[in-house]
């Protein structure tokens, strides 16, 4: 399986410099959102490496995939644990462990 | 009351079920208790994961706006178009506690300064070492992937769990007691009944004798 990474220029070329070919460069929320969605599709990605700055203007359900899919998995570059599985943590066993 | 047959074979059935379905609780919440307990290394792991990797991109980022200030962007763009082979990994499963959660293994991206494709002659070793640094980024990558995901199966898992266990304890063993009550109380009446009933020939009986 292979890495893909998405987001401006500066990003991206850090991992070209390792070889990963499955690299987007984009300009802005809406076009990130698109090859987004294109790479979920393909299947020789196993991870996706995307930029904070445009996780946060997914879409609602876009966000929920990144979130949640396992398949290609999501990792945010420089974010920390999204509120989502936090969230999930909190409701499963009842107290905030990744505060503590 | 549900309609269920009063029967001493409906009866036996029901302590099968009643003795199955506890059983299973018991199991069920052993499991969940462990999963629980597992959960806590899990959280420990995905957050160190994740520190490491923030700090080490940090570094990486910063090593890659060096070279670009020292080489320039179009140095730089050409040498990552040149770059030979691509990073992979494969993607396997490992077993905690019945919960099947991925393993990244087989990393393959660390090449020797040779190997990169660009000329070593034509390019700075600021390069290289922006190389390196990106390649520690990428192995942390793997890392906090394999505990981020694994930490979202086991919660799925211990939600499910937590369902089951709740269900079986506030919903099925109870309707399936008192069904057996009922049950119960449907063949003490019925043998009640079949007592008054032979006394009553009984005494029958013993008038006309007499």
């Amino acid at each position: 399986m292979e890495f893909g990474v998405i987001g401006d220029e500066q990003f991206v070329m850090g991992f070209k410099l390792l070889g990963i070919k499955k690299s987007k460069q984009i300009a802005n929320n809406q076009e990130f959102e698109d090859y987004l969605i294109d790479m979920f599709k393909d299947k020789d990605v196993g991870i996706i490496i995307i930029q904070p700055e445009y996780y946060k203007n997914l879409s609602s359900k876009t966000k929920l995939k990144v979130d949640t899919s396992l398949k290609p998995t999501v990792i945010v570059l420089g974010e920390k644990l999204s509120d989502i599985l936090r969230d999930k943590i909190k409701h499963v066993i009842g107290v905030d462990l990744w505060g503590n | 009351m549900p309609q269920i047959k009063p029967t001493r074979s409906e009866l036996i059935k029901l302590q099968r079920k009643i003795k199955l379905s506890k059983t299973g609780y018991n199991i069920l919440k052993k499991k969940r208790d462990g999963l629980v307990m597992n959960l806590f290394g899990m959280v420990k792991d995905a957050k160190e994961a994740q520190e490491t990797l923030e700090e080490s991109y940090e570094v990486a980022n910063r090593y890659l706006g060096m070279t670009i200030a020292f080489e320039g962007e179009i140095n730089v763009a050409s040498c990552a178009l040149i770059k030979k082979g691509t990073p992979q990994f494969q993607l396997e499963s490992k077993n905690i506690m019945g919960v099947q959660v991925p393993k990244i293994s087989e990393l393959s991206f660390k090449k020797g300064i040779n190997d990169r494709g660009y000329s070593i002659l034509s390019t700075s070793s600021k390069i290289d070492e922006t190389v390196e640094e990106y390649e520690k980024v990428l192995e942390y990558v793997a890392k906090a992937v394999e505990a981020e995901s694994t930490l979202k199966k086991v919660l799925n898992e211990i939600e499910v769990t937590k369902r089951r266990v709740n269900a079986l304890e506030s919903k099925i063993i109870p309707k399936l007691e008192s069904q057996k009550k009922f049950i119960d109380f449907r063949l003490e009446e019925l043998e009640r009944e079949n007592k008054f009933r032979l006394k009553m020939i009984k005494d029958k009986k013993s008038k006309k004798s007499s």
